[in-house]
């Protein structure tokens, strides 16, 4: 059973009478790119924060979780890294780039704060950030929405979890930047042997990239399986749907080219 | 070849941040003629809301000269000016934002009728009813607050609201660059299927070179503020010239399925 | 839910609601449960509380009925509160609302304004001003509302500010909206709740800043004040402490409905913009 991460059974979350997800129940392997789908409530974000123990209070969660791999829940910051959507409200403004960096190797692998810096110094080049000496010193405010989005990345894993979680973190990026982000994640992802999980509205964007796919609709699992095989053949209509939704070149146009 | 009806010659704007000029828009110029729609493509930051915002007069120009409808439409000011608005419509990125919180779908909808007159105050209730027909809406929804409808619908509202004083140009900003893959597919349709009900002519403003080749006859490329590039979509598929260009193609993510080379 | 009901579900809302509303109660029944000039001689000096079914509370050092000159003293308080934050929040309102539209030399010139009545201690200029143009409720209440005006119309003006931006201001200007109207309607009642939560806050620093100018002998002399009463007391306050105690009590009670109703209403008007 090593080569599960994570066993998930019958896993709900509510808030108060509202079901965000319902009735979850499947695995997530070893090293592998699972990438979850769905739309503006499929509990697609709930149930990230279900996984990385970070739903707010007043929600209740019931079902199982195992982690076969951890022996225990893993701890948000050490075993597990976590990158949100708006880049803007997960950094913190009066933290410089340097510190937001070093703070999980600090925290969580005993490091002292030059090691630290250090270490924050040879992510900011694992991420691509630009002349890393002076970004390090800067404050998230003097960033572009892409940067701040690598710096988010390096803070997370920082302390080298094993397993990564990006909730929707392309959303708030424009589709140049989208691409750079999604192909840094392909290869950090790689390079540590992390275990990631992709949350996206974006069915093209995951097929790209992820080993499988699970699509979630008004918080239930609608399908799951290896993500080239479920673009090839869904067998669900919604996911059917959401395929013909796709835009890309090869869509047929609405109007002709008019020089 | 028919009048343009839009001509924006020499158009720039500059802010100062942090002491800083920074040039958002410089020196661009471009016509869209009656019934057609121009994409506009580019990243966040090349300064494509920027010129939409000039262009709805949201933000004052430094230079250019912007001819819409034959008439000089940067020398117009007070009441001519907003009678003039009439004619050049926007439709916001985020439909949530754009709606005072406090309105249902019938208040957003009258304001335009009772600004310009465009129906007798008596014939304004039908008038509602009618426009949300049109963009796809029941009419029972016009009672409801504008926080009480899906995004989806939110957005064929501004839609509706943009219709209300008969345009001919509506600014779309990443009017569907929020919405769900579903439901974006079917409000593309309906811009559509409005342009050729009324000879509407589009700016549709997007980070997606895919979404701008579906629904617009010419594309034009921007970045770091300048127009890079400006053509056909096929043509800017097929074969980009910018840097700009070259990276939006990219960008755009393909469905991988098994007939695919694994990459 | 509505707006009161969600007010009284929560403990401070409904404690607070529950002392204002006996507070406005004694305030209205007062001429009629103790009809006449409360400052006349209803007895004998310095009776004490308890000891006559027709004077429950006593006398004072003049022979005046104690439990007639709270509940008067009750008018009073509520009066000049409510009508000093009134004043307070509607010209401060004005102000920021003007600042914020205006901008540019316009909004410096009243934000100087502003900043010239903030750094003035507000008991300070309230004193001055009515040792100046003399003691009246009319004079006292204006003179505490220009020592309260400052804060709400540098919120107001924040908030202007922030509302100015948003996406459907320009689209109702997108729509040929007329200046004036996008200000009335889509701005102002979007900025002011916040604003309007300051009110009770006011409310409250109004009831103790009257009560000190009356217990300093500025208060209006015709009117009975629970200053005016703690003040009175005082002369007295070691043979008949509880003349003093009890316009004091009144006092911390009032005050104390006072705060917990603004807290919970600021939670209400917080709470009320992210919607379930």
């Amino acid at each position: 059973m090593t080569d599960l991460l994570a066993t998930i059974r019958r896993l709900s979350v509510a808030y108060g009478d509202v079901d965000a997800v319902r009735g979850l129940s499947f695995d997530i392997r070893l090293g592998e790119r699972l990438a979850i789908i769905g739309e503006s409530g499929s509990g697609k974000s709930t149930f990230a924060r279900a996984i990385a123990g970070l739903l707010p209070p007043r929600a209740s969660l019931s079902g199982e979780m195992d982690w076969p791999c951890f022996g225990r829940p893993p701890l948000p910051g050490r075993d597990l890294g976590f990158v949100f959507q708006d880049p803007g409200s997960s950094l913190n403004p009066v933290l410089t780039i340097g510190e937001q960096i070093a703070e999980g190797a600090r925290r969580h692998l005993g490091y002292s704060a030059s090691e630290a810096w250090q270490r924050a110094r040879e992510l900011a080049g694992r991420v691509y950030l630009p002349q890393p000496d002076t970004i390090l010193n800067a404050f998230p405010h003097q960033l572009s929405g892409g940067q701040k989005q690598r710096v988010a990345i390096a803070a997370a894993i920082s302390s080298r979890p094993r397993f990564l979680i990006a909730d929707e973190v392309t959303s708030a990026l424009d589709m140049v930047v989208q691409a750079e982000i999604v192909s840094l994640l392909r290869r950090l992802v790689a390079e540590d042997g992390m275990t990631l999980l992709f949350i996206t509205h974006d069915i093209a964007l995951a097929s790209s990239f992820a080993d499988r796919i699970v699509v979630f609709r008004n918080g239930e699992l609608v399908e799951i399986g290896a993500a080239k095989a479920v673009v090839s053949r869904p067998a669900d209509v919604y996911t059917a749907e959401l395929i013909a939704g796709h835009i890309d070149f090869t869509t047929p146009r609405l109007v002709e080219d008019m020089p | 070849m028919t009048e343009p009806l839009l001509e924006i010659s020499g158009l720039s704007k500059t802010f100062v941040s942090g002491g800083r000029r920074v040039s958002a828009v410089e020196s661009v110029s471009f016509d869209i003629r009656p019934g057609e729609t121009v994409g506009l493509v580019g990243g966040s930051g090349s300064g494509k809301s920027t010129l939409a915002r000039l262009l709805l007069r949201l933000t004052p120009p430094e230079s250019g000269r912007i001819r819409f409808e034959g008439k000089d439409w940067l020398d117009l000011s007070g009441n001519a000016l907003r009678r003039a608005r009439a004619r050049l419509q926007m439709v916001f990125q985020d439909p949530l934002a754009a709606f005072n919180p406090r309105a249902t779908v019938a208040d957003v909808l009258m304001d335009p009728l009772r600004i310009h007159g465009t129906v007798v105050p008596a014939a304004r209730p039908k008038e509602v009813e009618r426009l949300l027909e049109r963009v796809g809406l029941p009419s029972a929804l016009a009672e409801r607050s504008v926080l009480d409808v899906s995004g989806g619908q939110r957005q064929r509202v501004a839609i509706a609201r943009a219709l209300a004083t008969r345009p001919a140009l509506i600014v779309l900003d990443e009017a569907v660059s929020a919405l769900d893959v579903s439901v974006r597919r079917k409000v593309l349709e309906l811009l559509v299927a409005l342009q050729k009900e009324n000879g509407l002519a589009y700016l549709f403003i997007s980070h997606d070179l895919a979404v701008v080749r579906a629904v617009s006859h010419r594309v034009l490329v921007m970045d770091a503020g300048r127009i890079v590039e400006a053509a056909t979509a096929s043509r800017i598929i097929e074969d980009p010239q910018s840097d700009a260009a070259k990276a939006l193609v990219r960008a755009v993510p393909k469905l991988e399925s098994e007939n695919d080379a694994a990459t | 839910m509505s707006f009161f009901t969600r007010l009284l579900r929560s403990p401070e809302g409904a404690f607070g609601m529950i002392i204002l509303a006996a507070l406005v109660l004694v305030a209205l029944l007062a001429p009629i449960l103790f009809p006449g000039d409360p400052l006349r001689i209803a007895g004998p000096a310095l009776l004490p509380p308890f000891s006559d079914p027709a004077l429950p509370l006593g006398t004072d050092r003049l022979g005046r009925d104690v439990l007639a000159g709270l509940m008067h003293g009750a008018r009073t308080s509520l009066t000049v509160g409510i009508a000093a934050a009134l004043m307070a929040i509607v010209l401060g309102a004005l102000v920021g609302t003007a600042a914020g539209f205006a901008g540019g030399l316009i909004d410096e010139a009243l934000m100087r304004v502003v900043d010239a009545f903030q750094i003035v201690p507000s008991f300070l200029l309230a004193l001055a001003i009515v040792s100046v143009v003399g003691p009246s409720l009319p004079v006292v209440i204006a003179a505490i509302a220009l020592g309260a005006w400052a804060d709400p119309a540098r919120l107001t003006r924040a908030q202007v500010l922030s509302i100015r931006e948003r996406d459907y201001v320009a689209a109702a200007e997108v729509i040929g909206m007329h200046p004036l109207e996008i200000a009335l309607k889509q701005v102002l009642p979007n900025a002011l709740p916040p604003v309007l939560a300051l009110t009770s806050v006011i409310v409250a620093a109004a009831i103790l800043t009257e009560a000190a100018l009356s217990f300093l002998g500025l208060g209006d002399p015709n009117v009975v004040t629970w200053g005016s009463m703690i003040a009175e007391g005082r002369n007295v306050i070691r043979s008949a402490a509880f003349l003093s105690i009890a316009p004091g009590l009144a006092l911390v009670v009032t005050v104390i409905g006072v705060y917990l109703f603004s807290e919970a209403l600021s939670r209400v008007i917080a709470g009320g913009r992210a919607r379930p």
